[in-house]
């Protein structure tokens, strides 16, 4: 089956690490976005026929899809139910800043179908927020969790791992309270630093060095924490409580198709991968352009869906394997220390999922 | 006809680097017409880019001029020379191709220790000089001390030395008067069998090799049958004629003249430079004499760091020596790094200056080796064997001792670094020789010390150490016994032959530290631990330990842009091909020079 992707590109305040495609909220590029999204819609399924317009996932993500004034995401996604189908029991996913995720919010989200809240917590200690340029602090951020799970929401929680005066402790802490908020899922994102953010600035000016293998520890402690608390990691950033997997995440790694809608949002469609310019301006003003990413061939697709599945807990299937013309026996042989092939799926081992990039680099590339 | 030698002038111009040779060659140009001003490119003797940036020649171009003085016409040969220690030979060819030089000494610099080189090298060959000194338009100029100093240390008399800026265009007039009435003319004999020096040669595609000649007696012409004395191989001679500085045909060359020579010879090694050419059919008795194979002294691996590209890097080298007889190459193979070649050259420069140029002109990536110096071996059955290559030292029952190569080195310095660079020459295994003052601001130290020593970091040291006050030449003194061994780096246990090198027993130690402490820092982390070791003859003496890596998963993928994590991994994917597989160790090209270079302190 096949995702929708929502862009909502508004953010109140531009976060210290964040290298996404994102602009400062202004009611009046806001207020003519929804119309823009449905013009969107229409041109790309003229543009490409052969897409799809059932989806079992819908993601609305941002940015901060949360700071739009009431009732738009509402017209937005009436408009686009013109065109599309989402699936009785479809995934609808939408993130959110605990700031912005007031009741009267978490009301509206519900009305309209949402049934998923993916919540940018990213820490629950106030000195490491302020200098990720959170506007939350760790108090506003548990309400924000708790919240989501009083309205019935399916609540994911993110945080960054490597971040300024994170310790093991904190991350424990988050894991623990997360879980008592109501959050069945977690992400859990190892921080790059990214050229153009302030973080970058500060690392350069020497106020902040980041370090990998300290990275590698925190990462360490925030899984041994969610297993004991009952998440399962289901890929290599992700854990949930068995079930309740994000469907729309997954897709990513396993090579599905996705639509992808608003200013610079990333679809796939067969073996084409393109975006809409990250530009609100023009394309609120209908000025959009598509940018062609690649041209996959069949060969090509094969390999990516192994590079990518091996990600997941869920691994690579042998016929997947076959398409791709690795042979399992050769690889195990070469690089039985990293995987496992239990003759149906291959996998990394878990305890090399944190350096799998280079394993796929070394073995499937 | 025979010609009227009175009216040429053959002369070079002498200088240490950076003291304004090119420049002043340019002006001499732009006075005779040679170059029109918009051809006159900066520094227009020096054809290569790589010799450019470096401000130094090492392509001879003789160039021919005509300058009018005091009525009389005069053709003037300015043979451009090399400024290098590592080019002494070709130097010293060029040199005796010329009647005289104009020695340039810059005018704050003052004597330096090439410019004495070059003299006692022109002095040598009975050359006639000229001082000149320049930059007189520098702030820091100080032409009478200067004057005093060419008096004092090399004994020429610089009364009437031009004050000139070769920059600006002063004095260059005066320069060329001085060329006309003080050096002498040519004084070969027209009706002897024809004596020509090869001075230098370079490849032409369409021509063949061309040689660089100087005609001493005789005449030279089109349809000539030559012969080198050196080789006795035998030519047609297809062309001859001169540089002004395109090249220009001509009836022929005759006793005085300077000009070229090509005669279908495929290949410049047999156009020797320093080999004399005579007529098959009417030699001369005896050749000029001073004639040298060019040597290799500073050997090195040379790989393409895609193994794929071993032919391109063959074709390359073929291209090279074509146009470069001292350009020394054989195929080898190496454990580490594949298929390559071991290449000779004269010096370091020189070896610096084939690799830029291969991977510039050629578009190749190299992957080279620690210099090294050619070893003597002598077994314990007596037998001497010379090797360039560490790992191709036998096993040491096998060995009765080795000799290292050892030059004569002079270092001129002002007297407060006398201190630290004689600490420098102790510890780089100097034997004193001798301390003079040249004057009050100048200290000549001489050194016995080994090749070896001065290859590695040698230079440089001794830069930093005098803030770029002191100056280097050194010249070939034979071979002496030597405590020498062998050390092996071993990764993962695995000796990785590329990085072997042959050391002195005292300096193993530290440069096994130093070595294992800058691997551990280029080779990147991997999925495994590494171990770093130093060993000699299986005796570990340094180790280091490069961690596993801990980390190297990107986490977000930004909104479904999975194409841009692609191009990440493709990224990885591509570091990876650039290192080199060490056993079960992924290890970047620039680990093998590692080893040369070396903080030094």
């Amino acid at each position: 089956m096949s995702g929708l992707y929502i862009h909502i590109p508004f953010c109140r305040k531009i976060c210290a690490y964040c290298d996404f495609y994102r602009a400062a909220y202004s009611p009046d590029l806001a207020k003519k976005y929804p119309a823009a999204l449905y013009d969107d819609a229409v041109d790309f399924f003229q543009t490409f026929p052969s897409a799809p317009r059932l989806f079992d996932s819908v993601y609305i993500g941002g940015g901060t899809p949360t700071v739009l004034p009431e009732g738009m995401l509402a017209d937005a996604l009436g408009m686009l139910k013109t065109l599309v189908t989402i699936e009785e029991g479809a995934e609808v996913s939408c993130e959110g800043n605990p700031e912005s995720f007031t009741d009267k919010k978490a009301k509206e989200l519900k009305d309209i179908g949402v049934n998923r809240m993916s919540l940018g917590v990213q820490s629950l200690s106030d000195k490491t927020l302020a200098v990720l340029g959170r506007i939350h602090d760790a108090k506003e951020a548990a309400d924000a969790v708790k919240r989501a799970a009083s309205f019935g929401f399916d609540v994911s929680a993110d945080i960054m791992l490597g971040v300024p005066y994170q310790t093991e402790e904190d991350v424990k802490l988050f894991v623990k309270t997360m879980r008592d908020a109501g959050a069945e899922h977690l992400s859990a994102y190892m921080l790059t630093v990214s050229e153009g953010t302030a973080l970058f600035d500060m690392v350069k000016r020497g106020e902040f060095t980041p370090d990998d293998d300290r990275t590698a520890d925190l990462y360490a402690a925030f899984h041994l924490t969610a297993e004991e608390l009952g998440y399962e990691r289901y890929e290599v950033s992700n854990w949930a409580i068995p079930g309740r997997e994000c469907r729309h995440n997954l897709k990513y790694w396993t090579g599905e198709d996705y639509v992808g809608l608003g200013a610079g949002a990333y679809s796939k469609v067969g073996c084409r991968r393109f975006h809409t310019v990250p530009d609100t301006r023009a394309y609120i003003s209908r000025k959009r352009e598509r940018i062609t990413d690649e041209v996959m061939t069949y060969a090509e697709l094969a390999k990516e869906k192994v590079v990518f599945g091996l990600r997941t807990r869920f691994g690579v299937t042998a016929a997947a394997l076959a398409d791709a013309g690795i042979d399992v026996k050769e690889l195990m042989k070469r690089a039985g220390k990293y995987f496992t092939f239990d003759g149906n799926s291959l996998r990394i081992k878990e305890e090399y999922l944190i350096v799998s990039d280079g394993i796929v680099v070394d073995y499937i590339l | 006809m025979p010609k009227d030698q009175k009216h040429i002038r053959n002369f070079c111009i002498v200088a240490h680097i950076d003291h304004g040779k090119s420049t002043l060659a340019d002006r001499i140009m732009d006075l005779t017409g040679a170059v029109s001003a918009r051809e006159a490119k900066q520094q227009l003797l020096d054809s290569m880019d790589i010799e450019r940036e470096r401000g130094i020649t090492i392509k001879l171009t003789p160039v021919r001029m005509h300058y009018a003085y005091d009525g009389q016409e005069y053709e003037l040969n300015l043979i451009d020379t090399p400024g290098h220690v590592d080019f002494t030979y070709e130097v010293s060819r060029s040199l005796k191709a010329c009647e005289g030089a104009i020695l340039i000494v810059d005018a704050s610099q003052g004597v330096e220790a090439q410019t004495l080189t070059n003299v006692y090298l022109a002095l040598d060959n009975d050359l006639e000089i000229i001082p000149v000194i320049n930059k007189i338009d520098l702030p820091s100029a100080r032409p009478d001390e200067v004057k005093a100093e060419i008096e004092d240390v090399i004994g020429l008399p610089a009364d009437d030395a031009p004050l000139i800026s070769a920059k600006e265009g002063i004095g260059i007039e005066e320069v060329l008067e001085q060329v006309i009435t003080l050096l002498p003319p040519p004084k070969g004999d027209y009706d002897k069998p024809l004596k020509a020096l090869i001075f230098d040669s370079f490849y032409d595609s369409y021509k063949g090799a061309i040689s660089i000649i100087r005609v001493f007696d005789g005449c030279v012409k089109a349809g000539d049958k030559i012969k080198m004395m050196a080789t006795g191989a035998t030519f047609d001679v297809t062309e001859v004629g001169y540089f002004t500085p395109g090249s220009t045909q001509a009836e022929c060359l005759s006793a005085g003249d300077v000009g070229y020579l090509c005669a279908s010879i495929k290949n410049v090694s047999d156009t020797k430079v320093g080999d004399t050419i005579t007529l098959a059919s009417n030699p001369t008795q005896e050749a000029l004499p001073g004639f040298k194979e060019a040597e290799p002294m500073v050997f090195s691996g040379v790989y393409p760091a895609d193994g794929a590209r071993y032919d391109d890097l063959k074709e390359a080298l073929e291209k090279l020596k074509l146009n470069d007889a001292a350009l020394f190459y054989e195929p080898e193979v190496s454990v580490a790094l594949g298929f390559g070649f071991r290449c000779g050259f004269l010096g370091l420069l020189h070896m610096e200056i084939i690799e830029e140029r291969l991977e510039r002109e050629f578009d190749l990536d190299l992957i080279t080796t620690a210099p090294s110096v050619s070893y003597r071996v002598v077994t314990t059955k007596g037998e001497t064997i010379e090797i360039s290559n560490p790992t191709a030292l036998p096993n040491m029952s096998e060995v009765d001792h080795l000799e290292e190569p050892i030059v004569k080195a002079s270092i001129y310095t002002p007297p407060e670094y006398v201190g630290t660079i004689m600490e420098l020459c102790q510890d780089k295994r100097g034997n004193f020789i001798n301390m003079t003052y040249i004057e009050t601001t100048r200290v000549l130290l001489e050194y016995e010390m080994p090749l070896g020593e001065i290859i590695y970091d040698f230079f440089d040291s001794l830069k930093s150490r005098s803030k770029g006050y002191a100056s280097l030449d050194y010249e070939m003194n034979g071979y002496k016994k030597s405590d020498l061994v062998k050390m092996d780096i071993l990764l993962n246990g695995e000796v990785c032959d590329a990085l072997s090198l042959i050391i002195h027993r005292d300096k193993a130690y530290a440069r096994g530290r130093a070595i294992a402490e800058k691997l551990k820092d280029v080779i990147p982390r991997q999925q495994f631990e590494i171990p770093i070791q130093a060993a000699i003859g299986g005796k570990v003496i340094a180790r280091e330990t490069v961690k596993a890596v801990r980390k190297d998963v990107l986490a977000k993928c930004y909104g479904g842009d999975i194409t841009r994590k692609k191009k990440l991994l493709e990224k990885q994917k591509e570091g990876k091909k650039r290192m080199r597989q060490i056993g079960s160790v992924e290890v970047p090209s620039e680990a093998f020079m590692t080893i040369l270079k070396f903080d030094g302190k």
